[in-house]
């Protein structure tokens, strides 16, 4: 009983006081706290002051008497861990204003769906892996060379040419990435090869090529732990799918909203889920038809044309190098062009394909990705294709120089009387054709040059290319950037004109067109959700391509995933209409990044493939001098670590334990799937008694249930621990009353987990009983 | 706060409502507190505007409802004491509570007391069913008028299909109890008081 002061006085307080609760700690604690809140709050009562004195008196005496019993601690405790509630619930208001572009999201996903929702939510992961890439790449790589390395100027390899500094300045050198930007931190030839750099001694080489590594690393783990996530969301959400329409009539407000924007939204998301649960009973009475045959011998024909058209296109820009000298602008860029030319066109072609086959959404979605995919990596890997070839020319004429290596020293000593500037002269050496070495004559761009008579070893039908340029991993950085800005700069102009454009013709010019523009061709644009995450997807392969020879590429993707991020959400808003057909993306995005991996797969061969196969170059970057770029680990380990080390890592990495190694792995795997499989099957078998024991009770029989759950409690107590299913545990109790069905899951364990599946299942709550939340808001001040 | 609050609530009151609806000393002040602030009128009643006058409830579908819940039939003013009965179906439920007394009738913030609570802004007349008709006014209630009826109607048909267990084209209490037994119906029906 609380001690409860009144008006009146007598000495029923003295009896309060001696009643014995002592043997409830909870109790006296729980009274001591409210005395202690009566004293807090004399003064604002209206008594009379002898009352307030004589209340104020006893209320001392009863916290004196009664506080010793319980330690001090206890009232420190229950205080700490108020005040700690406290601090976490604001930390953790405060920290949901930092997640970035969250409101821009959640409009976008009330207005559009979870599907259009989910491609931000994809790009807005991605901006987050690019950030940490650039941390990555910028604090290891980028800022020591800049601190510490030899600064722009003092070799060979980071200077601008004489020759073409004069032109350095053009806009064309510019765009082709050359003068400067060639000769800066952006690539790989400018990094000094001097094994420490500093007064600490840090190990450029080396930490390029492991920071190289580790990207890949960390991105491989970040997916896979999103996967998992992702994968253990679904397991949850997919067990529980008996009452959806119930849950989405009966639970799907939020009664927390009291704003009125807030509730549009709201309203919007609900139409929204309600369609797309239309959507989903519909979708189960189509069935096949014929033309699906015919649209995918389309598609099949699309592809192989397109990736014809890019062999071309390679080969005709090979062979125009070959013979011109001068390249025009197009020329110079007509690969790029085309490329994109043929990935903004293609899907929308596929789509147009797509609609004879009368697909549900989502697996017109999933084919429409695997159409673009397959065109994206044609389009991938006939680039690569070409890159190689040109690397490897540029990779064995060092070769060639090697033969000549005295008479290119020679050469490069050389001042041609009558100019001010030193050229560098190096026989350039074209393609290997047929085995056969035929050299051909470039033109050089440094004025007058003689025949050189005054050396005999070399013919002067030579081509001369200054030394610096013979840098292979610099020409591959380059051209994955520009691929990159040729990207970015396509996607901005289609964003423009497909969308907005589209949307501005169709609004203003349908008042005085032969037809109505808003319903049939060309209406408003929706939002392709396919190609979109296709194109990030295949924008991060470039970078992932790229991000050995250009360490600053992730850095640059960062600020393209910000404007695409921006642009996309107004165009998205501004343009585009909801979509006709609307369909729940499934929420763990498993797909997406399934693809992500296998992209991030393919784009690492070919890297891989270069630093295995080609000879870094002679004259630039961290690894010039070596036979191959990945000598530096065993080089390090022989020079820096002790001896018995290197012996013992050069044991480990011998087959004879390597072989055996993979056979475990392999061993492991399989184990661990045909766990995984029995639970899923015993997870399976669960689900079923759970419905079943259900139908039995409400059919009466509560002996029969109990026997039921009596064997769901055995199988459950061998599998509970193993399984993170515990939602799907169910706990016996006895019944409370009649008609209360048994088979509930205890309260208090699973509470989290249940508000957890119910805000994922249908993101909101009953929509009675929000006012109490208004309750106790202004009510902080009083008592 | 100010003294306007404690002159007006006796002690003797604060210890009926404990007895009839559960709620602890400071939870009933700070309760009266809050009725007091909402009734602009300062009568010691709340009509139906004082209650339009929170958001919350205003944008609620089915706010209308909720506040008719709290009037008794056919009256237009709630003092504190109807007041109370309504929110004792929020109290929280503490763990205490939950094994102490099964002979005794069911305090008013049970999980089925609760559940009947909703169940009857849904019920409009009180048959112990929700018919389609009900179901399809409170969807449209919900969804404004961007679904055309049929489509409206096949949601409440394929809502009645899953809940409905005997029958008879409706949802029962009981079949109503089934389909959110997965809910955490006590923790999103009751009041949070912060210490």
């Amino acid at each position: 009983m609380y001690f409860s002061p009144s008006l009146r006085f007598s000495d029923e307080e003295e009896k309060d006081e001696e009643q014995p609760d002592s043997n409830d700690p909870e109790k006296v604690f729980q009274n001591i706290q409210f005395q202690k809140e009566i004293i807090a709050n004399i003064r604002s009562r209206p008594w009379p002051m002898a009352h307030k004195l004589k209340a104020l008196r006893q209320a001392k005496e009863i916290v004196l008497k009664y506080e010793g019993r319980l330690t001090r601690t206890r009232g420190y405790q229950a205080a700490g861990a108020d005040l700690l509630k406290k601090v976490s619930r604001v930390f953790y208001n405060v920290i949901v204003l930092f997640i970035p572009w969250e409101v821009r999201i959640k409009k976008i996903e009330s207005h559009f769906g979870s599907g259009v929702a989910s491609y931000f939510i994809f790009l807005r992961w991605l901006f987050g892996i690019n950030l940490v890439l650039t941390a990555m790449t910028g604090a290891f790589v980028v800022l020591p060379e800049l601190l510490a390395g030899a600064p722009y100027g003092s070799t060979k390899s980071k200077t601008v040419p004489e020759e073409q500094l004069s032109s350095a300045q053009d806009l064309d050198t510019i765009w082709s990435l050359g003068g400067y930007l060639q000769y800066s931190v952006l690539f790989y030839g400018y990094y000094g090869s001097v094994r420490k750099i500093g007064s600490v001694g840090y190990r450029l080489p080396l930490a390029y090529f492991l920071v190289g590594v580790a990207v890949h690393i960390y991105f491989d783990c970040q997916t896979f732990v999103r996967m998992a996530k992702n994968s253990r969301l679904s397991l949850v959400s997919a067990s529980d799918e008996n009452y959806t329409f119930c849950w989405r009539v009966f639970c799907a407000w939020d009664y927390l909203i009291g704003n009125h924007e807030a509730a549009e939204s709201k309203g919007a998301a609900i139409v929204n889920s309600i369609r797309e649960a239309i959507v989903e009973e519909q979708e189960k009475k189509k069935q096949t038809s014929l033309l699906r045959v015919l649209a995918n011998v389309l598609v099949l024909l699309s592809l192989a044309g397109s990736i014809y058209i890019i062999y071309f296109v390679v080969d005709r820009s090979q062979r125009l190098e070959q013979e011109k000298q001068e390249l025009t602008l197009w020329e110079k860029n007509e690969v790029s062009v085309v490329v994109s030319l043929i990935t903004m066109i293609a899907p929308s072609a596929f789509e147009l394909v797509a609609q004879l086959e009368m697909y549900h959404p989502r697996t017109c979605l999933r084919f429409q990705l695997a159409r673009v995919l397959v065109l994206y990596l044609g389009n991938l890997y006939s680039l690569i294709i070409a890159l190689l070839d040109k690397v490897n020319s540029m990779n064995s004429s060092p070769a060639a120089v090697a033969n000549w290596s005295d008479s290119s020293a020679f050469l490069a000593t050389i001042v041609l009387p009558g100019e001010e500037n030193q050229s560098t002269i190096t026989p350039k050496v074209s393609e290997w054709q047929n085995g056969t070495y035929s050299p051909t004559m470039e033109a050089v761009r440094t004025p007058g040059v003689t025949p050189f008579s005054t050396n005999k070893n070399i013919s002067p039908e030579f081509s001369i290319r200054p030394l610096q340029d013979q840098c292979w991993e610099t020409y591959v950085g380059q051209e994955m950037l520009k691929l990159s800005v040729i990207d970015m700069i396509f996607t901005v102009a289609s964003i423009l004109l497909i969308d907005f454009f589209r949307g501005l013709f169709v609004r203003y010019v349908s008042d005085c067109w032969c037809w109505d523009l808003e319903s049939k061709f060309p209406e408003y644009g929706e939002f392709k959700i396919a190609e979109n995450v296709l194109h990030l997807i295949y924008n991060q392969g470039m970078i992932w391509m790229g991000t050995f020879f250009s360490p600053c590429l992730p850095a640059f993707n960062m600020l393209k995933l910000i404007g695409l991020m921006y642009l996309r959400s107004w165009a998205v808003l501004t343009c585009d209409v909801p979509h006709q057909q609307v369909f729940r993306a499934s929420r763990s995005n498993n797909f997406y990044l399934a693809m992500l991996l296998f992209m991030l797969f393919l784009c690492m061969l070919p890297t891989v493939f270069a630093i295995v196969r080609y000879r870094p170059s002679q004259h630039c970057g961290p690894f010039s001098g070596q036979e191959k770029i990945y000598d530096i680990i065993p080089e390090t380990i022989a020079a820096d670590f002790p001896l018995w080390l290197s012996a013992v890592l050069s044991y480990v990495t011998s087959p004879v334990v390597v072989l055996p190694a993979l056979l475990l792995l392999f061993m492991l795997i399989y184990y661990l799937q045909s766990i995984a499989r029995s639970l899923k099957f015993t997870n399976n078998q669960l689900r079923i008694q759970l419905q079943t024991a259900s139908q039995v009770n409400l059919a009466g029989g509560e002996e029969r249930v109990e026997e039921e759950n009596k064997v769901i409690d055995q199988e459950t107590s061998t599998f509970s621990s193993a399984s993170n299913l515990n939602n799907s545990v169910t706990n016996c109790k006895s019944p409370e009353h009649r008609g209360h069905s048994i088979a509930t899951i205890t309260r208090s364990a699973l509470h989290k987990d249940i508000s957890q599946t119910a805000r994922v299942l249908w993101g909101g709550q009953t929509q009675i009983a929000q006012k109490h939340r208004k309750e106790y808001k202004p009510n902080r001040c009083d008592m | 706060m100010g003294s306007r609050a404690s002159t007006l609530l006796r002690e003797e009151e604060i210890e009926e409502i404990k007895k009839e609806t559960g709620f602890s000393h400071s939870q009933i002040t700070r309760l009266y507190s809050r009725f007091t602030s909402l009734d602009k009128g300062e009568n010691g009643t709340l009509s139906r505007e004082d209650f339009q006058r929170i958001p919350e409830l205003a944008i609620n579908p089915l706010g209308d409802r909720i506040i008719n819940a709290f009037f008794p039939e056919g009256e237009d003013q709630v003092n504190f004491r109807g007041f109370m009965r309504t929110l004792a179906h929020f109290r929280p439920i503490e763990d205490n509570e939950k094994n102490k007394d099964p002979s005794g009738t069911e305090p008013l913030n049970s999980r089925t007391n609760k559940l009947l609570f909703a169940f009857r802004l849904y019920d409009l007349d009180r048959d112990d069913k929700i018919s389609r008709d009900e179901l399809l006014q409170v969807l449209r209630m919900m969804v404004g008028v961007n679904i055309s009826d049929e489509q409206l109607g096949s949601i409440a048909d394929r809502t009645i299909q899953e809940a409905d267990q005997n029958g008879d084209n409706s949802i029962s209490f009981n079949e109503f109890i089934k389909v959110l037994e997965k809910v955490d119906v006590e923790q999103k029906m009751s009041i949070r008081f912060l210490h």
